[in-house]
């Protein structure tokens, strides 16, 4: 009577768990046949009720059944949630071409990313970094510059004058005689002193009453323009390109003797319709040379000793070069559109 | 300065060297061709003859002539109004190239009549308009009538056929402004020879009849020499093309002459018409306050410290710079005085900018081109001119005033030397070579070298002047590249410059764009975002333009102008950071700051919803600056601005702080106001700045090590109400009091305000987190705190716990 009970009970459960569409109503059927208060707990109360010889054979028979009726539960069970996981991560599948979440580093102006990139050039050289006040003596501007009052080298650079000895510097070359000065011990100096000047000039395509400058100074015995133009080399092939040369040609600057100015290499092969080195080859892009006597002996180094070279770099026209802007004013109105270019020259 | 390429071809033996190579080699020895200015164009060309001249059968503006190129005729059409029969003309030949016009000639048919050519106008052919009239620009040029017909060089004819030469002079060669020692130079520079010499001879003869004197020092110089006879008439052909392809005005032969000579010396010179003159002594005075009537037909007033050259004490030049009208040459002028002098280079500079005029002879006297000690060669070659073309009958000897302390020049200097401050191993013989080829008179003894300068070569006063001529000569190409070997015992970054490569490598990363501004703003500018500046503005006393006549103090300006200037672009999210340098009256050193503003958004990702920038965005991006510094946050303190600045308008008074470390006011951040967001017409935006040496300048503790405790840390959460004034920070503060060492840390989970909240309280919500580094902590000693902690709150802050 049992037996045929319980294989009636395993059809009808049979029946149900296949006609059942989610892991829900599973656990409805779970729940009416297996809980405490369900059918198959209803069998082993009746069980109390049963002869104690047929006890095993029967609470045997129920488990059987009970154990039939979980395992087809457990394994549509997990039939169905398979399938629910299945058809929830489909509906939960996103568009994976928008973009992410917006962690983007921003640039660096792109003057100061040459002027870091000319120090670290020179720091590995042994050389120390040297910054100076905007507005500037004339006496460190001009005159230890070996620039007197009424020189004609000072026709040259249009002044912003603030008071007859005040001015904004309109050189970073003023560093040199700073630098040497602070050095009581007058022992060599190796230094690159970058900064902003100012020259009374009209804002165009070319000109900026705003620029900057680096000023590079080595003082020490036997120092040679041989050495000014082995390390002009470097420089312009580590900014440049390897494959780029220099070329000095004689100039003049009151604080240097000789004086040179320094073209790079084109790098248009000889195109005589290059617009950047307008067919000659050479790209202008400093003026050097080899420091003044007067300059040594006014902060006080023996120019019978020692000697020295330096070099100023005009940041804006490397920048302008390097990146290809035809335009100064462009370095200085702050377009984020132009600025966000230069991201990976960190 | 400009030169002619013929010109200079007749001076120096150029025969082997392309116009290229001169250009070359000059450039590379510190003589920089700026450009090179052709003065025609055109190939060929020939003259021709209008032997008939027809109206165009088709055209009414047209003519149809026939030209005779000597060997044959041609029939041309011709479009220009001056088209006539019997004039003289260019003739342009099919095949001819015009590149000024861009035109290639070739036979055509003109509206139906066959045309073999084109009659030229000069600008066709390339001539600078400014040299042209309107009569030449308008048509065809008519040729002097003696033209030769046949000639297959017109522009050669018409002088046309050169190219002037710009060069860039260094302010130390203003010597070269003397055609003569330009020529001089180039042929140094090229190694050749110069193949003519003016002629300066001059038969002087008898005593000057007028007298020279000087009653200043600014005037150490002065000669007059007496000319008589002579005749007004036009210069010869040839001194006037040159003195026009050298842009000067062609007067008549006395005033072409002086000019020429000046030229071609560098030695400016003065002449008067002898009768004219009042007296025969001419003093050089420099206390002179008179009104002059110059030869420009301009009043200058003369003060103290203008040079003058005065006769019978009336000022007859104003010295160095320019003549009086009433002592000028005339076409009726028969004798002159003619006047050779140096003049002080500053005084006359001075005086000029005063007169806002520059003549060619103060810019000689200031830039120091004129040979100090050959002036009277100058009037030399002037007086052997004047005999020539003017036919002066005699010449007197110069009367000369001459106080100068004329020194020969010597440099000594051994290869050695050359050589160790080059790097090169020039011989001796390299040397001489390089000092012949100057013209330097040298002496060789015991391998040094006594060198003689000459008196034109202001620029050469010590051994390195000579380095730099031996380098520039032989050429830098035998300079050899070396390695600077000189050791320093301290190179690299300092610590400033260390600490702003973290903090722009931070901000970077953040998402903050590093922008440069200009220092200099206007006064409206300054005034307006002023008000947290205690020291004074530096002006500038006679600024470019009134918009940047201040120095900034700091760069609350120039950075709301960046984002102004980007989102009227359309950009709308902008972040941006500035480090600069900035400047005032009592600090000329200047003091760095650091400027960070955002407007809009941050780090927008557009189809997100994104929170708009307020105080907190930018208060954290600080607080994490302070925290790459190491800075704890018992160092500083935020206060609200509107404490300390009660009428500004720059921030929102209730969303900015202070911030102040160790006590100092260090920075002040905040949401800019609305009325400064509108008066810049930008969107909301956060703003940070503060004073980066002051920051830099703190000290900052030494990372020590400290031991995370073993055992579990416990949580307990509070909600307290609170009346809305108090900050939530002395509500941490008080917390932190009693809660003592276990107490480790305190955060605020949620502000609010509104519904079950009494209006003017706040519900604050705090998560306590406690640790014993020693034990676990039982939930007795937790109650225990909690309570303490509790009623301190009650206590100081009349908290209630929110249930």
């Amino acid at each position: 009577m049992l037996k045929e009970k319980l294989e009636t009970l395993k059809q009808e459960v049979q029946q149900k768990v296949d006609k059942v569409t989610s892991s829900l109503e599973l656990s409805d059927i779970r729940n009416e046949y297996l809980s405490k208060k369900g059918v198959m707990s209803s069998f082993m109360m009746e069980l109390k009720n049963v002869a104690n010889d047929q006890k095993p054979i029967m609470g045997q028979m129920i488990n059987e059944t009970k154990n039939f009726i979980s395992n087809l539960i457990d394994s549509r069970m997990k039939e169905l949630q398979d399938i629910e996981l299945e058809n929830k991560l489909k509906e939960e599948k996103i568009d994976i071409t928008l973009s992410g979440y917006n962690f983007k580093s921003a640039s660096k102006h792109p003057m100061n990313i040459v002027v870091d990139d000319i120090i670290n050039i020179f720091v590995p050289l042994g050389y120390s970094v040297v910054e100076g006040p905007e507005v500037e003596t004339d006496k460190y501007n001009f005159e230890y510059l070996n620039i007197p009052k009424n020189h004609p080298a000072r026709a040259m650079q249009d002044t912003f004058y603030i008071t007859e000895n005040l001015l904004l510097r309109t050189q970073t070359s003023g560093l040199q005689a700073r630098a040497m000065q602070a050095n009581t011990l007058k022992t060599p100096l190796k230094i690159i002193c970058p900064g902003k000047v100012y020259r009374r000039d009209d804002d165009d395509a070319t000109h900026s009453h705003q620029f900057m400058q680096i000023e590079t100074l080595v003082v020490g015995e036997h120092v040679t323009l041989a050495d000014l133009k082995g390390t002009l080399d470097l420089v312009a092939k580590k900014m440049f390109g390897e494959k780029r040369e220099i070329r000095l040609r004689s100039s003049y600057f009151p604080f240097t003797e000789p004086s040179v100015e320094v073209d790079v290499s084109c790098s248009c092969n000889n195109n005589k319709t290059c617009p950047v080195c307008k067919g000659t080859g050479w790209i202008e892009i400093l003026g050097a040379g080899m420091v003044h006597p007067n300059v040594l002996k006014m902060s006080g180094y023996d120019p019978n000793i020692y000697s020295g070279f330096a070099i100023g770099f005009g940041v804006d026209r490397i920048t302008m070069l390097k990146y290809g802007f035809d335009d100064i004013r462009n370095l200085y109105n702050n377009d984020l559109r132009v600025i966000s270019q230069f991201v990976k020259e960190r | 300065m400009i030169v002619s390429y013929k010109l200079l071809k007749e001076y120096v033996d150029l025969k082997n060297y392309s116009l290229e190579d001169i250009c070359s080699a000059l450039t590379l020895a510190g003589f920089e061709i700026e450009g090179l200015h052709p003065l025609s164009s055109g190939n060929n060309l020939v003259i021709g003859e209008v032997i008939e001249c027809e109206k165009h059968p088709n055209s009414d503006h047209l003519h149809v002539t026939k030209t005779s190129i000597g060997k044959e005729t041609l029939q041309i059409v011709c479009g220009a109004p001056n088209c006539r029969k019997g004039l003289k003309v260019i003739v342009a030949l099919p095949g001819a190239n015009l590149p000024a016009k861009g035109i290639v000639i070739s036979k055509s048919e003109i509206r139906g009549v066959e045309s073999n050519g084109m009659l030229c106008s000069l600008l066709e052919l390339g001539v600078d308009e400014d040299k042209l009239t309107d009569y030449q620009k308008a048509g065809i040029e008519e040729l002097p009538l003696d033209a030769p017909v046949g000639n297959d060089n017109p522009l050669g004819y018409l002088n046309l056929d050169d190219t002037i030469i710009d060069i860039s002079i260094t302010p130390n060669r203003a010597d070269v402004f003397g055609l003569h020692h330009l020529f001089k130079e180039v042929a140094a520079i090229l190694n050749t020879k110069i193949i003519k010499e003016d002629d300066f001879s001059i038969n002087r003869q008898g005593e000057c009849k007028f007298n020279a004197s000087s009653n200043t020092s600014a005037c150490d110089y002065f000669s007059i020499t007496y000319i008589e006879n002579i005749k007004v008439m036009p210069s010869p052909k040839w001194m006037q093309d040159i003195l026009l392809k050298h842009d000067i005005k062609c007067i008549n032969n006395i005033v072409d002459i002086g000019n020429y000579v000046t030229l071609m010396t560098g030695q400016p010179l003065h002449m008067y018409d002898a009768d004219k003159l009042q007296s025969t002594s001419f003093v050089v005075k420099d206390d002179k306050n008179v009104k002059v009537l110059a030869l420009d037909n301009k009043e200058y007033q003369l003060e103290n410290n203008d040079l003058a050259v005065t006769n019978n004490d009336e000022v007859v030049c104003i010295a160095g710079v320019i003549g009086n009208a009433s002592t000028m040459i005339s076409d009726s002028t028969k004798n002159i005085a003619l006047e050779a002098a140096l003049f002080d280079g500053n005084r006359i500079m001075n005086s000029c900018k005063k007169y806002g005029i520059l003549t060619v002879a103060a810019t000689n006297y200031s830039k120091n081109a004129v040979d100090r000690y050959n002036t009277i060669k100058a009037s030399d070659l002037a007086c052997n001119l004047l005999v020539k073309y003017a036919d002066a009958k005699k010449v007197s000897k110069a009367n000369e005033y001459d106080k100068r302390n004329l020194t020969i020049k010597h440099v000594s200097i051994t290869t050695e030397f050359i050589n160790n401050r080059l790097g090169t191993n020039y011989t001796n013989n390299d040397i001489e070579n390089v000092l012949k080829r100057l013209s330097f008179d040298y002496n060789l003894e015991n391998n040094n070298f006594d060198i003689i300068i000459p008196t034109y070569r202001n620029d050469i006063e010590i051994k390195e002047d000579i380095v730099e001529e031996v380098v520039r000569l032989i050429g830098f190409d035998s300079v050899p590249y070396s390695t600077c070997l000189i050791n320093t015992s301290k190179y690299g970054l300092n610590d400033i410059q260390k600490a702003r490569k973290i903090i722009n490598d931070y901000l970077l990363d953040l998402g903050i764009t590093n922008t440069l501004s200009y220092t200099l703003i206007n006064k409206e500018q300054a005034q307006y975002y002023g008000v947290f500046e205690k020291d004074n503005y530096i002006i500038l006393p006679h600024p470019l333009t009134v918009e940047k006549e201040y120095l900034r103090q700091n760069l609350i300006c120039s950075m709301l102008n960046t984002i102004s200037y980007n989102q009227a672009r359309g950009l709308k999210d902008v972040a941006i950071y500035e480090l600069s340098q900035v400047y005032s009256n009592e600090n000329l050193n200047g003091k760095e700051k650091l400027a960070i503003a955002i407007s809009n958004n941050l780090n927008k990702t557009s189809w997100l919803e994104n929170k708009n920038v307020d105080f907190y965005l930018i208060k954290g991006i600080v607080e994490g600056l302070l925290n790459l510094f190491g800075l704890d946050n018992n160092r500083y303190r935020f206060e609200l601005l509107s404490d300390y600045y009660p009428k500004q308008l720059i921030f929102h008074p209730g969303k900015s702080a202070i911030l102040k470390i160790n006590g100092q006011i260090i920075g002040y951040l905040g949401e800019i106001h609305p009325t400064t967001l509108k008066k810049e017409s930008i969107d909301k935006t956060v703003y940070f700045e503060m004073d980066l040496s002051a920051f830099l300048s703190l000290k900052t503790s030494k990372i020590k090590y400290n031991p995370v405790s073993k055992f579990p840390s416990v949580s307990r959460d509070i909600a307290l109400i609170v009346k809305d004034e108090i900050p939530v920070s002395d509500i941490i503060k008080t917390m932190k009091k009693a809660g003592g060492s276990l107490l480790t840390n305190v955060d605020v989970f949620d502000v609010y305000k509104g519904e079950h909240v009494q209006n003017g309280y706040k519900s604050v919500a705090l998560s306590m987190t406690f640790t014993d580094p020693n034990k676990t902590l039982v939930e007795a000693t937790i109650n225990e705190l909690f309570n303490k902690i509790y009623a301190q709150c009650q206590k100081d802050l009349n908290a209630i716990i929110r249930s």
